[in-house]
């Protein structure tokens, strides 16, 4: 590259500059009047957390504490418990969403699409103890996305109601005494 | 390089392998990756799963290879295979995917996720998606039991179970059932496993067919967990263990391998046992001490309620499942001539003959134990009191197959084989003890005898030793011989037939025998036994014909060996004590101002004896962490720990100094005992032995008229480490446990994994703030997941290795496969004195017993009690898993008795014990109890599983009668009671346990009162 090309492209490029400085200021401003205007936020979205039921109105949540563990600030605490009707739930859920980055790392670590995120970012509060949740404050009434989806109609555990056999693509339990081969 | 090793080619690089052990193992012991299911570590090898295929080629040149199985594949010298191989790892992949056919959907709600050797071993072979489109098999699960859950459904048939339950544990209650796509594992119907080793099925299945049901009700994933090593505190063997907590309540127990030791395997007691940590009759509150500020109890409160004691005397009682260092500093508080172990009369004379033996000859290891090829245990149940012990007793026995296999070429390992070959054949083992056990079923013989006999049957033998100089005499010229010794002997001192011929084969045996283990134990308080078996091996060591066996005698408690070491001949019984407490010094003043207490319930106290003890008492000081009778009573109560919360040593039956590490650290005002024995001391002061402080310290003036020197002691021991300095500076008897540890400077080793979750949200409830890690003065563990690999400590807190979730990660750490860990330090070893020998109460003992047992009338019962592995040991029976387990009244008697008093087998009776008392009256007790009878049991003999109060211990008379249907459906009906309340107590147990999680308690540093 010769001495004049250099200059001439550096002079190009001072010219573009203030052409463009010259073009935004007869566009129309991009500011967004939050909150009387709301932007569009894809389904998908990754903002607050949701825990979800399964379309019977069952919590989907195992409490299988893979959210907890994929969880890169480790904002995820929980307990499980087993429940009469042989179901295994969370006994607290809590995420403390003053710590969360809402990676969405919770929802791809999770088997029952219980854990969701959604498009609603509008996490902010003067307390930061009110930003953390318990699961009352997480569970919706609705499956969210993957609406079929039901954990223990696939999985081989009984639960009140489904007992050993009866999930999708299960044979009935094997009668172990019997003399057939 | 040891001559077994040979070199080997894994993937054309070359590696140096033991040829004793299989491929497989030998691939492992050089830390590369290789997955397998059927075989394990000491299980052997059975070739079930195919999952550890590996190419092997005929020489260098070889492109095409073989496939074989490495676990059945003997080490050769230059052999060469490959790992890495395609057609290898395709089909290890594939036989994972068709594993993978049936496995159910369920890791989410399955316990073993997060450390199942079967996820292990499906990423480590790549196998990631199900192609199989069919419909998957199901099974019906069984109802195992309090302890072991059961998901069928889940099982990869590697017949790891079975192979373990009933093969190597010698379970019967347990089977493979159906053929091909069908097999099932299980019980014939629903019920109880009744090994005492069924726990261990959680950890030997590589997936999760068998699940810890007490800890899946409280479920934490194991990454979760903040990990200790610790050490069993419910029996002397001193297994290792992790203890694993979670938001504040300890969670599960797993093995810790130590390769001498327990090695793979935990008894249930071990296992399930530590529920007594979350007991609600835990103490968590000081009594009698007046805190000032209602929110915490200072320091200073202690020292206020105790200032008024300075200079007064106290007695101190220690106990055999306190650690070393409380029993050491209770001792040096109240001196030593005030010191007690809370052992009675009896109990010391059979202390005196323990110390002896120990002194004598070394106990060995578990481990040595399995290489015997003959034991004889007599006069104590080790299955229910030492039952990890009784698993390698059963180890032993499988020496003869081995032997037999080994002359026919057969490697130990191949254990289908070894077995097929060995059949039946087991290397001998004679018990003789007064109730039956579970060994018996693989005694050579097993004689039941009364406790008086026993001790007989040893003498017998003992004369047999050193009057025949021939070991090579048949059996008839052996009992002719006996049968001489003792015709000139009076009735009650001839052998009968059986135990004639017991005592004839047992001496043939032990002739024959290459190495004898003789196993013994303190539960029958019998010190004329433990005198002749120690006379017993003294007379072997006079033969040359025959080796010299190993005596082990087995103590009731996990610190039993750590207190007899701090016995001298100054030390009380309970009685002695009682006598002195009352005493008044010249000024008619009361010598002794109180008791003080620790950890100790003096369970063999009559009722009478602890009311004496409270009124002769004027201030009674109990450190416990749980709730007894004498806890009620005190007038001071001062909350300590259990093993889980704190530091200290515990001494096995081999003298063995284990160091157990605190879990988590306790709430407030609950700290270790010698925590609260330091602060005791700081008013009381401590008394120092001035004979041995002198010999440390010549410059000190000798005090001729007073052998003890009051130290004031000025500051508070922050750390174990400061209270060993203290106690290494003043006493020169301190054994040194701390000079070893000392030089690793390294930095603390994380309690947690790498992978522990929710530190920014676990007390988000409670404040959004998070509290910072608990902070732990000259610790060697850090309470958090940040800190130095496990690897570089002998002690791991836990378990794991990149790549291996499961215990199976135990592998990255040996030496070698069932070798001893990488970072193994030599066992320290506690040394005894002869000085409780010097005792002259004690040293007549054994004319005492010879006397008693003389006396012993021949119609007179013996009435002993079989123990339990789960009730017998006071700790471990607050479980309420473990009080469910209880089981209704049964006696054995004899047939004769049954034939007299008109009972059958099965029957409900109504026993009528009594006995002439110490002062001439008549006790008597009356038991509900269904009757067994038992053909070969003596007539002089019963035995069951209820106790019987202290005072009918001797010459007892037993009336039998059949129980009228009344009075069974009141013992019925208050068994059910107790069986009612073990259940709702385990219900509000896990409610509270719930209720605790969301309320985790911040310490920010782990230290006494003084800190936060």
């Amino acid at each position: 590259m010769n001495k004049n090309s250099f200059k001439n492209s550096l002079l190009i490029s001072q010219l573009r500059t203030m052409w463009l400085v010259i073009k935004h200021t007869f566009t129309k401003a991009d500011t967004v009047q939050y909150p009387e205007q709301k932007p569009y936020l894809a389904p998908r979205y990754r903002g607050r957390i949701v825990l979800t039921r399964d379309h019977g109105g069952e919590e989907r949540c195992v409490a299988c504490n893979l959210c907890a563990v994929a969880c890169p600030v480790d904002c995820i605490a929980l307990q499980q418990v087993v429940d009469d009707d042989g179901r295994k739930r969370a006994d607290f859920f809590r995420i403390n969403f003053s710590r969360c980055i809402l990676c969405g790392f919770c929802e791809e670590a999770c088997p029952t699409y219980a854990i969701q995120l959604t498009p609603d970012v509008e996490l902010a509060e003067y307390d930061r103890q009110n930003l953390v949740y318990e699961k009352e404050h997480l569970l919706i009434n609705g499956p969210g996305k993957y609406p079929d989806y039901s954990f223990y109609q696939q999985s081989g555990i009984a639960i009140a109601g489904k007992g050993k056999g009866e999930a999708e693509q299960e044979r009935p339990p094997i009668d172990v005494k019997g003399l057939m081969p | 390089m040891t001559e077994n090793t040979v070199t080997i080619f894994i993937d054309d690089e070359p590696y140096q392998v033991s040829n004793t052990d299989n491929l497989l193992a030998g691939v492992l012991s050089q830390k590369l990756n290789l997955p397998y299911f059927c075989w394990h570590p000491s299980m052997g090898s059975v070739g079930a799963c195919r999952q550890c295929a590996v190419t092997q080629f005929q020489d260098e040149n070889d492109q095409h290879g073989r496939l074989v199985m490495a676990c059945t594949t003997p080490v050769t010298d230059g052999m060469r295979i490959s790992i890495k191989n395609e057609s290898a790892s395709e089909f290890r992949e594939q036989i994972i995917s068709a594993m993978m056919t049936n496995h159910p959907h369920d890791c989410p709600v399955c316990a073993e996720g997060g450390e199942c050797h079967l996820q292990d071993m499906t990423v480590m072979t790549g196998h990631s998606a199900r192609e199989y489109q069919g419909t998957k098999r199901t099974f019906s699960n069984q109802y195992l039991g309090e302890l072991v859950g059961h998901e069928m459904n889940r099982c990869i048939t590697c017949y790891r179970c079975t192979r373990f339950y009933n093969d190597y544990a010698g379970g019967k209650d347990f089977g493979v059932y159906g053929s091909k796509n069908q097999v099932y594992f299980g019980r014939q119907t629903d019920g109880a496993l009744e090994s005492e080793f069924s726990g261990n099925l959680v950890e030997v299945c590589p997936t999760g067919v068998f699940t810890n049901k007490v800890f899946s009700a409280h479920y934490t994933r194991k990454w979760d967990l903040q990990s200790a090593p610790s050490i069993c505190s419910h029996c002397s063997v001193g297994c290792n263990l992790s203890i694993g907590e979670r938001y504040g309540s300890v969670r599960r127990v797993m093995n810790r391998y130590n390769s001498e030791i327990n090695g793979y395997f935990l008894c249930d007691r071990g296992r399930f046992g530590i529920g007594y940590v979350n007991s609600e009759q835990r103490i968590k509150q000081v009594k009698g001490i007046e805190q000032q500020s209602p929110l915490q109890l200072s320091a200073l409160d202690v020292s206020k309620a105790f200032s008024h004691f300075r200079k007064k005397n106290f007695l101190g009682i220690g106990s055999a499942r306190a650690s070393l260092e409380s029993n050491f500093y209770l001792k040096n508080i109240v001196g030593k001539d005030n010191f007690s172990a809370g052992y009675h009369n009896d109990e010391m004379q059979v202390a005196v003959q323990h110390s002896k033996i120990l002194k004598q000859c070394k106990p060995e290891s578990l481990t040595d134990i399995e290489t015997s090829d003959l034991v004889f245990i007599v006069g104590e149940d080790i299955t229910q009191t030492a039952p990890r012990m009784a698993l390698s007793v059963r180890q032993a026995l499988r020496n003869a197959a081995i032997d037999k296999a080994s002359t026919m070429g057969i490697p130990s390992w191949q254990d289908s084989a070894v077995r097929t070959i060995g059949g039946t054949k087991l290397s001998p083992l004679f018990s003789l003890h007064s109730t039956s056990t579970k060994l018996d079923d693989v005694a050579e013989q097993a004689l039941l005898s009364p406790v008086a006999r026993i001790s007989l049957c040893v003498q017998s033998l003992t004369n047999l030793l050193t009057s025949l100089k021939n070991s090579q005499l048949s059996h008839i010229e052996v009992e002719q011989k006996l049968a001489e010794y003792y015709q000139h002997q009076n009735h009650q001192r001839q052998l009968n037939t059986a135990e004639q011929n017991f005592v004839a084969s047992l001496y043939q045996g032990i002739c024959r025998a290459k190495k004898t283990t003789i196993i013994t134990g303190t539960s029958l308080v019998n010190a004329e036994l433990l005198a002749d078996l120690a006379e017993l091996v003294q007379c072997f060591q006079e033969r040359d014909d025959i080796n010299t066996p190993n005596l082990i005698v087995v103590p009731a408690n996990c610190n039993s060996v750590g207190v007899l070491s701090l016995l001298d001949k100054h030390s009380l019984s309970v009685e002695q004590m009682l006598d002195k407490l009352p005493e008044k010094n010249n000024q008619q003043q009361d010598v002794y101002q109180g008791v003080i207490i620790l950890e100790q319930e003096l369970a063999r106290c009559s009722h009478n004896q602890i009311q004496q003890l409270r009124a002769s008492a004027k201030t009674l000081i109990v450190l416990d962490h749980t709730k007894q009778r004498l806890s009620e009573i005190a007038d001071i109560v001062l909350p300590s720990t259990p093993v889980s919360e704190g530091d200290g040593h515990y001494i096995n039956y081999q003298g063995r100094v284990q160091k157990f590490h605190q879990v988590h650290p306790p709430v407030l005002p609950v700290q270790e005992s010698w925590r609260w024995l330091d602060m005791v001391a700081d008013t009381l002061g401590i008394k120092v032995d001035s004979e041995v402080a002198d010999n440390v310290d010549l410059s000190t003036p000798r005090n001729l008229n007073k052998q003890i020197k009051h130290v004031n002691k000025q500051e508070t021991c922050q750390s174990l480490t400061q209270l060993h300095h203290f106690f290494a500076d003043n006493y020169a008897l301190w054994p040194q446990l701390i000079a070893a540890k000392a030089q690793q400077e390294s930095k603390p080793v994380a309690r947690m994994s790498h992978r522990a979750s929710g530190r920014t949200s676990q007390m988000a409830n409670i404040m959004v703030h998070e509290a910072k890690t608990t902070q732990k003065f000259d610790d060697s563990f850090s309470f958090s997941m940040e800190g130095a690999s496990i690897k570089q400590t002998s002690d791991m807190p836990f378990t794991w290795a990149p790549g291996w979730n499961s215990n199976q990660s135990i592998g990255r750490y040996q030496e070698h496969i069932n070798g001893p860990l990488q970072q193994q330090q030599k066992a320290s070893f506690i040394t005894f004195s002869t000085s409780l020998a010097e005792n002259e109460n004690w040293q007549e003992s054994k004319d005492i017993a010879v006397n008693s047992s003389a006396k012993q009338n021949e119609n007179c019962l013996n009435y002993v009690q079989q123990k339990n592995i789960y009730l017998s040991e006071q700790q471990a029976a607050m479980t309420p898993e473990f009080q469910l387990l209880k089981q209704s009244n049964c006696i054995f008697i004899n047939a004769n008795t049954a034939l007299k008093a008109g009972v059958k087998n099965q029957q409900w009776c109504k026993l009528v014990f009594s006995a002439t008392g110490e002062n001439m009256q008549l006790v008597s007790q009356s038991v509900i109890s269904q009757i067994s009878i038992l053909p070969n049991l003596p007539e002089t003999l019963a035995f069951g599983n209820f106790s019987l109060c202290q005072s009918l211990s001797q010459e007892i008379e037993m009336k039998i009668t059949l129980a009228n249907d009344q009075e069974v459906t009141d013992y019925l009906s208050s068994y059910n009671d107790d069986i009612l309340t073990a259940k709702a107590s385990k219900e509000s147990l896990l409610t509270r346990l719930k209720e605790n999680d969301q309320t985790i308690p911040i310490r920010l540093v782990s230290g006494g009162l003084t800190d936060a």
